[in-house]
Formats: C-alpha cells, sequence, structure tokens
C-alpha cells in the first residue's frame, strides 16, 4: 500500500461577507460537487433556483465521473465499441471537442484515465481518506483526436484505454444553459454560479453591473461585470500529496502530469461561461506569456496570480484603484 | 389502345419555346443539386467535429473548417472596476 494521499484543499472562500443586491434573493443547492448559487428577482428566486437545480441534476446524472449509473461512466466502460447517447452527451461531447481543438490539445477531455491514476478518482470530498500509490509517469494526452462520432446513429466511439473527463467544460456549459433557460422564462436579471464559475444576465435593480469577488491568493478583488461570464482556474483549490509530490487536478495534456505551471490561478471573463472555464484551464497551463498571448488571442480579459504573490492584467481586466 | 388526340397546329410549342424550357428545367436541376449540396454539406460538414455518416468519414485528427468556433465572440468587455465591497458573487477558482 502507497503513502497516504493527504488533502490540502483550501477551505471555500465564499464567504458570508457576500451581499445580495437590494430587491433579489440568493438561492443555494449542492450539484456537481460544488455549492451552486443563483441570484434572481426576490419574487421569483424560487421558481429560478428550481429550474436550475433540474437542469444540473439532468446534467449530472448524465455527465458525472463519479457517479457509476451515469451516462459517462457507461460511455467509459464501452471504449472501443460505439454507444449511442443521449443527445444531451453529444452537445457536450461535440463542444469539448470544438475546444480542444480550439486550444490545439491543451484543454483536453481524454484525461480520464490520468486524473484517475493520479489520484482524483472520486469526488474531492473523499479524496483524503484514501490511500492511493504514487502515480507513475504517464503518457500525454491527445486521445481526442481518436474519437470516433457518428452523427447519423449518434454514437460515440473511445479509443481503448481511454475514459472522458469533460472537467469544468460541463458545469460551465451547465451554467450558459440555465441562464439561457432563466432568460427564456423572463427571469433576469440573475445570476448563475457553480462553484466559481458564473454568468449573468441583466444587471440588479438600480445598478449597471454586478460586484464580483476574485479570490487572488492574499489579494482578493471585487470588479464590477457588466455581462456576459467569468471563471477561475486555480492549482491551489485541489491539492493534494502522494509520494511527497504535490498533486493537483489541472493536468497538462502535454505530459500527462499537473501542470508545473509558475501561475496559480487565472481568471477570465468572456461572453460565455464555458469559454470563459476553458480558457481560465489553458492559460493556467500555457504559462503567463504564452496563456496571455491565447487569451488576447480571442479578445478576452483576465486576471493572471502567479507563485510569487504577483497580479498581472490582460485586455480590459480593471486595475484595482483605478476609476 | 387509345390514340393519342393530335395538338391543334395552333397550340404546338415554337422552337424557342422549347429551347426555353429546356433552359427552365436546367436552371432547376441546378438548383436542386445546390440545396441536395447544402444539406448533405449541413448534416456532415462545418459544424461536425469528426464525422463517419454513410458517405462521408472524417475524424477529429483533420482540422475543422473554423478551429477557433468554441471561442468564436468570447471577448467580454463588459468589466469594470469596483469600489469594493463584499461583492455579490466569488470567482473563487475550480
Amino acid at each position: 500500500m502507497g503513502p497516504a494521499l493527504v488533502a490540502a484543499a483550501l477551505p471555500h472562500l465564499a464567504a458570508p461577507d457576500l451581499v445580495t443586491p437590494v430587491g433579489m434573493g440568493r438561492g443555494h443547492f449542492r450539484a456537481m460537487g460544488t455549492t451552486m448559487t443563483v441570484l434572481s428577482g426576490a419574487p421569483t428566486l424560487g421558481q429560478a433556483t428550481r429550474l436550475v437545480e433540474d437542469l444540473f441534476a439532468t446534467w449530472e446524472d448524465s455527465l458525472s465521473r463519479f457517479t457509476p449509473e451515469s451516462e459517462l461512466s457507461y460511455v467509459n466502460g464501452q471504449a472501443g465499441r460505439p454507444v449511442q447517447v443521449s443527445r444531451l452527451f453529444w452537445f457536450v461531447m461535440g463542444r469539448a471537442l470544438e475546444a480542444a481543438r480550439a486550444t490545439d490539445g491543451v484543454y483536453d477531455p481524454s484525461m480520464g484515465t490520468h486524473i484517475v491514476e493520479a489520484g482524483y478518482d472520486r469526488t474531492f470530498d473523499e479524496v483524503p481518506t484514501r490511500q492511493h500509490h504514487v502515480p507513475g509517469a504517464r503518457s500525454a494526452g491527445g486521445s481526442w483526436r481518436k474519437i470516433h462520432l457518428d452523427p447519423v446513429a449518434r454514437t460515440v466511439t473511445l479509443p481503448v484505454g481511454m475514459r472522458l473527463d469533460f472537467g469544468g467544460i460541463a458545469k460551465g456549459l451547465a451554467v450558459d444553459a440555465a441562464v439561457e433557460r432563466l432568460e427564456n422564462e423572463g427571469l433576469a436579471p440573475i445570476l448563475v454560479e457553480a462553484g466559481g464559475d458564473l454568468r449573468v444576465l441583466g444587471t440588479p435593480p438600480g445598478l449597471d453591473g454586478w460586484q464580483i469577488r476574485v479570490d487572488v491568493p492574499d489579494r482578493p478583488q471585487v470588479v464590477t461585470l457588466h455581462g456576459g461570464a467569468m471563471a477561475t482556474s486555480s492549482r491551489l483549490r485541489r491539492q493534494w500529496q502522494a509520494g511527497g509530490r504535490a498533486m493537483h487536478h489541472i493536468l497538462d495534456p502535454r505530459t500527462g502530469v499537473p501542470a508545473a505551471s509558475p501561475l496559480v490561478s487565472v481568471t477570465v471573463a468572456a461572453t460565455l461561461c464555458a469559454q470563459a472555464d476553458v480558457a481560465a484551464k489553458v492559460a493556467l497551463i500555457l504559462g503567463r506569456a504564452a496563456g496571455s498571448d491565447f487569451l488576447q488571442t480571442h479578445g478576452m480579459s483576465a486576471l493572471l496570480a502567479d507563485e510569487h504573490g504577483a497580479v498581472h492584467t490582460v485586455g480590459t481586466w480593471p486595475i484595482q484603484g483605478s476609476a | 389502345m387509345a390514340r393519342r388526340k393530335p395538338v391543334p397546329i395552333e397550340h404546338k410549342p415554337t422552337r424557342e419555346q422549347i429551347r426555353g424550357r429546356i433552359e427552365k428545367m436546367k436552371t432547376y436541376a441546378l438548383a436542386g443539386a445546390v440545396a441536395a449540396f447544402g444539406i448533405f454539406w449541413g448534416l456532415t460538414g462545418t459544424n461536425a467535429v469528426n464525422v463517419s455518416g454513410k458517405n462521408s468519414t472524417r475524424s477529429a485528427q483533420q482540422p475543422a473548417a473554423n478551429p477557433s468556433d468554441f471561442f468564436k465572440n468570447s471577448g467580454n468587455n463588459g468589466l469594470g472596476s469596483s469600489s469594493g465591497g463584499g461583492g455579490f458573487a466569488s470567482s473563487s477558482g475550480s
């Protein structure tokens, strides 16, 4: 038996000092291993929260890699054979492969086997109690290029030995879907947040934007988001030790092991939550120079924090203290 | 067997009318072919990721028409500085 796997996750900073805009209400529930928040007009808060909760329950049933009965677990267990999938799974699969192509594989949905072997084989709440072997050397990722889709039969065929792990993109897409559903119900202004990934629609009564706290280590910032989405990728949150090595959940598909990035967190503002989520993760893996170039290429604004405590901005991200 | 009733000479199409009808048929045929190709391409190309239909096979290794589609219109300039406070929500990282 190997050494104990000890998690060192930082406590969640979604702290009690968050405020609720006047005239609005705040709803919470648990889904996808995290705390969900819905901000909506006070009279419709119950309706909005129920809609979002139902949507996330459906998505989690299909896409969780921690639930043996999920569609994702089934597809992973059938690698090498075509599996007919639901429309939801097909949609997420397609978007994940689009993201992989758009990032030259720095976002890689085919790292499921790697992340399990690194020790993150169950919800993070359970990881600290597990005993786990020291992860060995892994091959690089890139197996997503061998995934075969048949749009006529709507089947997915994974290469043998590969397991899907959509990661944060599923959460981001679910947030986008939830916001669009609430918009269709006429429930704006709203904010939907899933474990730090969020999207807004409209603005709170009497205000021109939403104040969002960005939890940069040692120096949290508050910025005003007038529209769109924001997501943060951090290698400080889901950490553990294995074999004397610091492990975290953001794997670099180019090496197959946790990214050795000098950046500890990247927060990105983008139009869609899924875009922000993927971009934040990719920029963190690429590091400051290449990550900034990537973000600028796509016109996104971002805040990058490095391991020395310095922060760097990209695009129109406001410099703190400026008007 | 019933004999076909002869068409009176004054109703017979002229050579120019026949030529016009043939040209019209060619136009319809071309339009039909373009529409059929459009439907086929819509099903198998552009936005599809790696597609293998009955008549077409592409793998994810092959480049898409626009590999940046995922980040289309991703730019967000809707950010401003804040005077502080606790914030309405937190982007805390995952």
